[in-house]
């Protein structure tokens, strides 16, 4: 089994965002960026895989600037054997919508046969959660979202429990099929000196996105990012009757 | 080896921090309610003091009762201006996370707390200068500067509750030393307010960045912990915050190729290295064990050490850290190594070293150190605590700061034992100060290190320090804990031991207390009286002498003590009037003393025939040092005539002893038992004490 990984280069989970003056978005410039925390958690199901010998081969792919090689060196040394970068200027990057991704994996598995794609549930910077499930439709392949545990379903097969709203959904997927990695499917490794040092010699390959025939085109618009309102303090009451004749105050409660 | 006068401080700085100073007035209603009047009533606060009156390890506990909480500097000038003219003591106190007790009362203290002086706060983008009041959290402060781009050039585990103004106060080193140096490079200016009688209000030093028009004064106040004034405003620089941080985790197999990898980090790393932290086995197994915190790496290594970089640009960042470890990996230098690939991977490498307090407190008892040493005896010292202290400790563990060769070696047991106690002090101490380290690398001195903070340093030194501290001390001392150099007559064991050394060889005749009987001021008799006092209260510690009487007694000799008579009149008055079982006590200690003295100035007199001061002098070091390994008065005496013969030939020297002795045995007739009794109560009490 030959497995794509997408991961996504984003601003770093613990930095503390601060949205532009402009309110056109949020400051990027000089912030900490990483790999997308579930396409990590996603690479790791993958390299676990292939350390199980039910894969062969992990592709790192990703969709972005020229800065998203240092995410897929990071995902060559995490385990992963060869990575392939859809580049796009920076300025195009800020335009890339998941439905650019789906398509430019869709072209990509024209050429090369794989027999699972495997991204992270969701992005921490856009929070759309569309790649996957546009991927699956436009291949007309089966998928698994939200997976918190993947193991062998007999030949040619997945059996993946699902997170959902309602508790968890045991599903049996046939390959090739599109998985989305939910955040308690694993904790993933660092990458220790050795792997790092490997990661240098493995192929890591450049396709510009004109090449694939993907033209980036935004669909939406961003009228505006704000932050959300200050949290006022709160303020304590006596007892009982006080807490009741605040409420009444305020309206929440009908006298 | 100490010599016996670094021994005696020892113990001098040990009672000083069990006897509460006479000359400090008790706290008063009346004082309550001059506070309420300047500072506001919310301001005086006597109940719930618990975490004033106590450092966060609960080791240590003063006997306070009220906290005060000006919010400005004029507010702690008035208070200070009051408390010099009633002469009561004040504890300045910061965030109170001090890890040696200095913030926190010893006795009664007034704790003046400067945790709510924070008014002003102003950043200057352009030149990178940040004035803010004393009272700022350091935490908040660099979030404040992180909005803009900025952040402050030190950072350290209690980073949320410390203040900056407590950070100056001692000098706050942290882990981030090794790239943006220490305090002393960042701070412009301050304004602290003097305990004197106007509680004056200072202002030091100047918001620009080059200023030499005058002494860097505001520099003193770095490392003062309190003792010279309290800090109610800073002005120093700030740096900008790094865009692309990176850290990584070694495992390493030896300390010297530590030592290599930290060699090469600062070759290869140079100007982007900010922290090189250390953390050894037992540190890293208190965390699994205490903390359920894994250790990161899949090998368990001997050492560990995690390393950071900050620079601006993260592609050329990655790649020097990249090429580093490659090179320490092909040099054989590491066993294993792990990189952060997001904040959130560095958070649990640093969440790792940053825990290693939390971790060994939980064996149950801690015995910390903060020391520093050469870098080739880093380790060293823990390997022979290990050896020395065998199964009496539960765990040795280190970690530190590799980069600024700074280790802070945790012993731990289940509970406090005081055998596995007197088998570290002063033994520890003395190793590092005879390795050429210093015994206090970030903490200060404190409570904890005010018997040792003389190991190293000069007399003269001492001298400096203390005479620096005058122009502040007119009133009061602030936190009492200061440097007094060993005076002649301030201990009984002082007392004792000179008697004893008077008795062999003789005293020295330019004794400083007799130089200040021969000139006299208001001041001085104060001083005498004092001396006196503590001396004799000293004396009879634990008798049913009461304190009171002898302040009376002392208070009469110094009036008339140019009249040897009077004097002895005054003590026969005094003694009459003691209740039967005190006399006895009374004339045990006392009067021995007495007719030693007398004797003592006869040996001096006739040793002065023969000895120059200079050869008297060096004999009373023989001396020390026989006692020191345990010789008897006869061993002594041999080993003292021989170096007599040696300064001024046999002849002469069997003389000189001839006749000291014939007048000792004279007098041992006519006083039976007193030198048994001195010598025996000296001799346990070196024994004991030591």
């Amino acid at each position: 089994m030959r497995i794509l990984v997408g991961v996504k280069r984003v601003v770093d989970y613990a930095v503390k965002v601060r949205v532009k003056p402009d309110k056109s978005g949020v400051v990027t410039e000089g912030v900490q960026h990483s790999m997308n925390p579930f396409d990590e958690i996603a690479l790791e199901e993958a390299v676990k895989l292939k350390e199980k010998k039910l894969a062969t081969e992990v592709v790192a792919f990703s969709l972005g600037g020229p800065k998203s090689a240092e995410i897929l060196r990071t995902a060559l040394a995490k385990g992963a054997d060869k990575a392939v970068h859809v580049q796009v200027s920076e300025a195009e990057a800020a335009k890339v919508e998941p439905l650019h991704v789906a398509q430019a994996l869709q072209k990509l598995l024209e050429k090369d046969k794989f027999d699972l794609v495997f991204v992270g549930k969701q992005a921490i910077d856009d929070d759309a959660s569309q790649t996957a499930p546009l991927l699956a439709g436009l291949l007309d392949w089966p998928q698994a979202l939200y997976a918190s545990k993947v193991e062998e379903g007999g030949a040619g097969f997945l059996k993946v429990t699902r997170e959902i709203d309602g508790g968890l959904d045991t599903v049996k997927v046939k390959l090739p099929a599109v998985l989305s990695a939910d955040l308690r499917l694993n904790e993933p490794r660092y990458a220790t000196l050795p792997n790092i040092m490997k990661a240098k010699k493995k192929p890591l390959q450049n396709i510009p996105i004109k090449d694939l025939g993907v033209e980036i085109k935004s669909q939406t618009s961003i009228l505006e990012v704000s932050e959300p309102p200050q949290r006022e303090a709160g303020g304590f009451v006596e007892d009982v009757p006080a807490l009741v004749n605040k409420l009444k105050e305020k309206g929440f409660v009908k006298n | 080896m100490l010599t016996r006068l670094s021994r005696l401080r020892l113990m001098e700085q040990t009672r000083k921090l069990s006897q509460r100073d006479v000359r400090y007035a008790r706290l008063e209603e009346s004082d309550l309610m001059a506070f309420e009047s300047v500072l506001g009533k919310e301001a005086v606060v006597k109940d719930d003091i618990a975490n004033y009156v106590s450092d966060w390890t609960r080791q240590f506990t003063g006997k306070g009762s009220v906290v005060l909480l000006p919010k400005t500097a004029e507010q702690v000038s008035a208070v200070l201006g009051y408390c010099s003219k009633r002469k009561l003591a004040v504890v300045p106190q910061a965030g109170n996370t001090g890890l040696v007790g200095g913030s926190v009362p010893l006795f009664d203290e007034i704790v003046l707390s400067t945790k709510n002086i924070r008014n002003n706060f102003e950043f200057d983008e352009a030149s990178g200068v940040l004035t803010c009041d004393a009272g700022f959290i350091l935490q908040d402060i660099d979030e404040k500067l992180r909005q803009k781009g900025f952040m402050m050039p030190f950072d350290l585990g209690a980073k949320g509750s410390c203040l900056i103004g407590g950070n100056i106060a001692t000098c706050a080193g942290g882990i981030r030393l090794l790239r943006y140096g220490s305090l002393h490079a960042h701070l412009l200016g301050l304004t602290a307010v003097l305990p004197d009688e106007n509680g004056t209000i200072l202002k030091l030093g100047s918001p620009i960045r080059k200023d030499n028009t005058s002494l860097h004064t505001h520099h003193m106040f770095l490392g003062s912990e309190g003792q010279l004034g309290v800090i109610t405003s800073v002005t120093m620089t700030v740096v900008p915050a790094p865009d692309s941080v990176c850290s990584a985790m070694l495992g390493i197999s030896s300390f010297e190729n530590c030592l290599a990898v930290l060699k090469l980090a600062k070759r290869r790393l140079a100007e982007i290295l900010s922290s090189f932290e250390f953390l050894d086995a037992a540190a890293m197994e208190a965390l699994e064990e205490n903390l359920k915190l894994a250790p990161l790496l899949t090998e368990k290594s001997p050492f560990t050490i995690l390393l950071e970089t900050s620079g601006s640009k993260a592609e050329h960042d990655m790649e020097k850290v990249k090429n580093f470890l490659e090179e320490c990996f092909n040099e054989g230098l590491v066993d294993d190594g792990v990189m952060a690939d997001s904040l959130t991977e560095a958070n649990k490498m640093w969440t790792l070293r940053e825990s290693c307090p939390l971790a060994v407190v939980r064996d149950g008892y801690v015995y910390k150190h903060d020391v520093s040493l050469p870098l080739p005896h880093f380790y060293a010292l823990t390997e022979e605590m290990r050896r020395h202290c065998g199964d009496l400790a539960k765990r040795v563990v280190t970690y530190g700061h590799l980069g600024d060769g700074n280790t802070h070696l945790n012993i731990t047991s289940s509970k406090f034992d005081q055998k596995l106690y007197d088998k570290l002090y002063p033994y520890l101490y003395e190793w590092v100060a005879d390795h050429g380290g210093s015994i206090s690398a970030e903490h200060g001195i404190g409570q904890v290190k005010m018997p040792y903070a003389h190991f190293g340093k000069q007399l003269e030194e001492r001298a400096l320090v203390q005479s620096l501290k005058q122009p502040v001390q007119i009133g009061i001392e602030l936190t009492g804990l200061s440097t007094h150099s060993l005076g002649s007559h301030r201990n009984p064991v002082v007392v004792m031991l000179l008697v004893v050394l008077i008795l062999l060889v003789g005293v020295d005749a330019t004794d400083p207390v007799q130089e200040e009987l021969r000139h006299p001021t208001s001041d001085k008799i104060i001083e005498k009286y004092v001396e006196l006092s503590m001396n004799l209260t000293g004396l009879f510690n634990g008798t049913t002498i009461g304190e009171e009487a002898l302040h009376e007694l002392s208070k009469k000799i110094v009036s008339h003590d140019k009249d040897p008579a009077k004097v002895h009149e005054i003590y026969e008055k005094f003694v009459e009037k003691l209740p039967e079982d005190q006399k006895k006590v009374f004339v045990d200690f006392f009067y021995d003393k007495v007719r030693l003295d007398y004797m003592s100035k006869r040996v001096d007199t006739i040793l002065g025939y023969y000895l120059t001061k200079h050869q008297i002098a060096r004999i009373r070091h023989i001396m020390e040092d026989g006692f020191t390994v345990g010789l008897n008065r006869e061993e002594i005496m041999k080993v003292i005539s021989e170096e007599l013969t040696k300064e001024i030939g046999k002849e002469k020297a069997e003389k000189a002893l001839e006749m000291t002795v014939k007048n000792l045995k004279v007098f041992a007739k006519k006083n039976i038992g007193v030198l048994d009794r001195v010598e025996g109560a000296f001799n346990k009490m070196i024994h004991e004490e030591l």
